[in-house]
């Protein structure tokens, strides 16, 4: 006979009595706090602090806040989400909200894979994004636009090809503060060269237009899931679209690193996604282009000297890009159900093999024998 | 078995909190890779042996204990805060259950019992903050791979 202690059961009533108290609050609830990481305290169970106040809890909100240190200045607050579904089956007209007027225009595309499920209001969680007001602006990335980007609903100007470089640049902010943060394994610089440099014309036929569209669509994604708003959705398909074009290029690339880098890409579109994605397939593509990436740095390592092998920031991409494909690899395993092949299994042992090899301070990799 | 290294970072960061996930994951692949071998082996026998779950079950303890030093509060919400990680770590404990569900103790029911409910609050609790980077289809298949044990 199990027994349950009465200890537990009391302190599990009191976690599902505070959770629906959470729930029925009329503001939202923001978890987590904007500070120093902890440092060794003792584990206290879940530590969370509770957001007072709406506007501190918005400004605490740890995505938008990351959005914002990255250009974004804390200016008017708008609720976003009103302003769109006011103007979503509306033709071109001027919205006004009292601050700013905005174009809004009529949504075009029809999406024929559908949109995600309204989400009940009071369960939107932070629904409002900051109206900025331009500034010194350093860098593109810079959020510096007077009125709200509109989300469009087609993605790009079919005379022009382009889209609104607003929306890119927010998007992309939304990739770098909150995907990148989790998944290291891109190289940011050398993607903001990409972006900033970026001409329709030179990057028609090329790799470098896929890692751009692949992260505006992830970034999209991932802001739609913020703002609970569907046109977002749309706007990543077209996104995704646009960048699957390039991605025969991208995996033909002579840099098994940069082919790693764009396969995981796309798993982790297919991730937050809101249609499934061939998940599988693509993790296997990952593992083999990994294997190879990490044994063409062992061989440049041993003929290369110490010093170049010690470029830091070309060895922490390729650790990283290693770690998120075995982290992937890890959560697929998880989540679906595989054919164990002998292929893939010789995959698995070499991945098993080297990533033994890495040590907790992650420098191991070029050393190992 | 787990060698904590002088060389570890003091002073938790973003790569240093990838880095503990990342060992996490070792920890799984080798449940992983037990799980297939034992699929694999007509000696059921060889892996009957609670040695080895209980060596798991020490290694995701201890890793659990390290969340502090390195779980990044100040990250955007998803696996490397510290709650997130714990979180981990429960769906890490039923998944080593599993290999023992047809001997299990009162203590590793118990055990069931706390991981699943823990994992069932907090992801309610992460789905109603709207965090972005919990709306994935591993976030959702998760909670689904538990449910069976609680039966």
């Amino acid at each position: 006979m199990v027994t349950i202690p009465a200890a537990y059961l009391e302190h599990l009533e009191a976690r599902v009595a505070e959770l629906e108290k959470e729930a029925s609050a009329a503001r939202p609830w923001v978890p987590g706090v904007q500070g120093e990481p902890d440092k060794g305290e003792p584990d206290q169970g879940e530590p969370e602090a509770q957001i007072e106040d709406v506007g501190e809890a918005v400004s605490s909100s740890p995505q938008l806040s990351l959005a914002r240190n990255r250009g974004m200045d804390a200016g008017n607050w708008v609720d976003f989400n009103s302003l769109v579904t006011e103007t979503m089956n509306s033709s071109y007209s001027e919205v006004s909200n009292g601050q700013d007027t905005v174009l809004a225009p009529r949504l075009g595309m029809e999406s024929s894979l559908g949109f995600p499920p309204n989400i009940p209001q009071h369960l939107l969680g932070i629904g409002l994004y900051p109206v900025s007001h331009l500034g010194n602006s350093a860098s593109p990335f810079d959020m510096g636009f007077k009125s709200i980007p509109q989300p469009i609903g087609s993605a790009f100007d079919d005379s022009t090809g382009e889209t609104s470089p607003e929306l890119k640049v927010l998007y992309a902010n939304i990739y770098f503060a909150n995907a990148q943060v989790q998944w290291p394994f891109l190289d940011e610089k050398k993607w903001k060269i990409w972006h900033n440099n970026y001409h329709s014309d030179d990057y028609a036929s090329s790799y470098e237009g896929f890692f751009l569209g692949i992260v505006y669509a992830i970034g999209a994604l991932l802001y739609g899931a913020i703002q609970g708003n569907p046109v977002h959705s749309a706007c990543s398909t077209a996104f995704y679209n646009a960048a699957m074009v390039h991605y025969p290029q991208a995996i033909r690339q002579p840099s098994m690193l940069l082919r790693t880098q764009a396969t995981l890409l796309v798993i982790l579109y297919a991730l937050h996604c809101p249609f499934t994605k061939d998940i599988s397939d693509l993790m296997s593509s990952a593992l083999l282009y990994c294997t190879s990436a990490m044994a063409d740095i062992k061989k440049m390592a041993s003929i290369s000297s110490e010093e170049d092998a010690e470029n830091g920031s070309d060895t922490m991409i390729a650790e990283h890009t290693f770690m998120a494909c075995h982290i992937l690899h890890e959560i697929v395993e998880l989540g679906w159900d595989r054919p164990v092949s002998a292929s893939y299994k010789s995959l698995d042992d070499k991945v098993n093999l080297r990533s033994s090899h890495l040590n907790q301070s992650c420098r191991v990799l070029i050393k190992f024998e | 078995m787990y060698d904590i290294s002088s060389q570890l970072p003091t002073v938790p960061s973003i790569n240093s909190a990838f880095g503990h996930l990342f060992r996490l994951r070792k920890i799984q692949a080798s449940m992983r890779r037990h799980f297939q071998r034992r699929e694999n082996s007509a000696d059921i026998d060889q892996f009957a042996h609670g040695q080895w779950s209980d060596t798991i079950k020490s290694s995701l303890d201890l890793w659990r204990k390290e969340i502090p030093l390195y779980g990044n509060r100040s990250a955007p919400f998803g696996y490397l805060q510290p709650s997130w990680m714990k979180k981990l770590y429960d769906y890490s404990v039923v998944i080593l259950m599993q290999e023992k569900r047809w001997f299990l103790s009162p203590d590793d029911v118990q055990l069931i019992l706390k991981a699943v409910t823990e994992v069932c609050l907090s992801f309610r609790k992460y789905q109603e903050a709207r965090q972005a980077m919990c709306y994935t289809w591993s976030a959702v298949s998760n909670p689904r791979l538990l449910l069976p044990n609680l039966c």
